[in-house]
């Protein structure tokens, strides 16, 4: 059944949770943001599922409590994004996931399995790679290339320079690129 | 000006133009670009995360208040029509064709000056030094007893007015009539003494 809510932005919606608490409008947003920021959140807890289920509780909780100060002007995804990554640089400080990184677990359903085993070998060597990466790196990389925002977008949300965001990202590159097998790419 | 990470997440080494090969090799080998461009492709590609679990969604919109009754939904529109009944019963109990107080006009500021006048100069000769003493007393003279005929009275009272919305307070006569300001004069009989 189509809701009613699907008319509205991202930005209305906010301001619409920020104001009254609207449950229909909580769960327009979760519908639009639920899926993305949980795999956010998974690729970035080194695909901690429980974890990952936690933070993205707690990430639309937050979005509830501080939908009031939400400022209209800034894009919704951005803010949501930033509130996401502060979540993490939180946890990364307080528990130093990095030293706690589960080492990699192909993917059990076939569903989620590569086409071949040689893709399968490549995708978990660079997992391994980019897992090994500092947190500030790492978080650009996925930014970039899993979650698919852009140079701008990635400064807004990391509170950086956009010349610093290229600068990770290009450096991560050189480093990542060092695991990949010459004459590999499919 | 060409961006090195945006010809690398874009381009293959050999999707390149002469210009932006150019400004690649500028900074690194053709390999290097290449495993660069291979390196963003793949991590694009590398995704396998899940999908959440229904139960995630409940369990957000468990911390949110139910949907509540329309009555007690729209309690700003309850408000409204409370403050509608106020209003009109505010103006119910004022009877708007009744007459207002009438308007009452202020009354000029009272501005009371209490004049000071010179009634004793004495002058001591002491040694070389002569010292004068001036004793300033107020003076509260109605303005109805003054004789504005005397030059000393004229001398107090002008005839024009300079502050015609000042009241003088007028408490004592003449000095005369006032033993206690008598004090401050030396009788004849002392003076002619010295």
């Amino acid at each position: 059944m189509p809701n009613s809510y699907q008319r509205y932005t991202d930005e209305q919606l906010a301001a619409a949770l920020g104001r009254r608490q609207d449950r229909a409008a909580m769960a327009e947003l979760y519908e639009r943001y639920g899926t993305q920021m949980f795999r956010y959140f998974y690729r970035s807890f080194y695909r901690d599922q429980a974890k990952a289920e936690d933070f993205t509780q707690e990430l639309f909780l937050k979005l509830l409590e501080k939908g009031g100060r939400y400022n209209p002007d800034l894009p919704f995804k951005t803010w949501l994004y930033t509130l996401a990554a502060n979540l993490c640089k939180n946890e990364f400080r307080r528990l130093a996931v990095r030293e706690k990184a589960q080492p990699l677990l192909l993917p059990e359903t076939s569903e989620l399995l590569p086409e071949t085993i040689d893709q399968a070998l490549l995708d978990a060597t660079l997992r391994l790679a980019l897992d090994a990466l500092d947190p500030m790196h790492r978080q650009c990389v996925l930014l970039r290339y899993q979650e698919a925002l852009s140079i701008k977008e990635i400064a807004s949300i990391l509170d950086c320079p956009e010349g610093t965001v290229k600068s990770r990202i290009f450096n991560a590159l050189r480093k990542l690129g060092e695991h990949i097998p010459k004459n590999s790419f499919i | 000006m060409f961006d090195l990470l945006e010809l690398a997440e874009n381009k293959a080494f050999e999707a390149l133009n002469a210009e932006e090969r150019q400004f690649v090799l500028a900074f690194m080998s053709e390999s290097a670009y290449q495993n660069l461009y291979e390196t963003a492709a793949h991590l694009r590609h590398i995704d396998a995360a899940p999908t959440p679990p229904p139960a995630l969604r409940e369990a957000i919109l468990r911390h949110l208040p139910a949907p509540q009754p329309w009555y007690r939904r729209s309690v700003s529109i309850a408000t409204l029509i409370l403050a509608c009944l106020c209003s009109a019963l505010t103006t119910y109990l004022l009877k708007p064709g009744q007459a207002s107080p009438p308007a009452t006009t202020p009354e000029p500021e009272k501005i009371i000056v209490q004049k000071t006048d010179t009634i004793y100069l004495e002058k001591i000769k002491y040694k070389t030094q002569i010292i004068e003493k001036q004793i300033l007393v107020p003076v509260n003279i109605p303005i109805a007893q003054v004789n504005t005929n005397t030059p000393q009275a004229a001398e107090h009272h002008p005839q024009a007015d300079p502050f015609p919305n000042v009241q003088v307070s007028d408490q004592a006569g003449a000095i005369g009539t006032q033993p206690g300001l008598m004090q401050f004069f030396t009788p004849a009989t002392k003076r002619s003494e010295k």
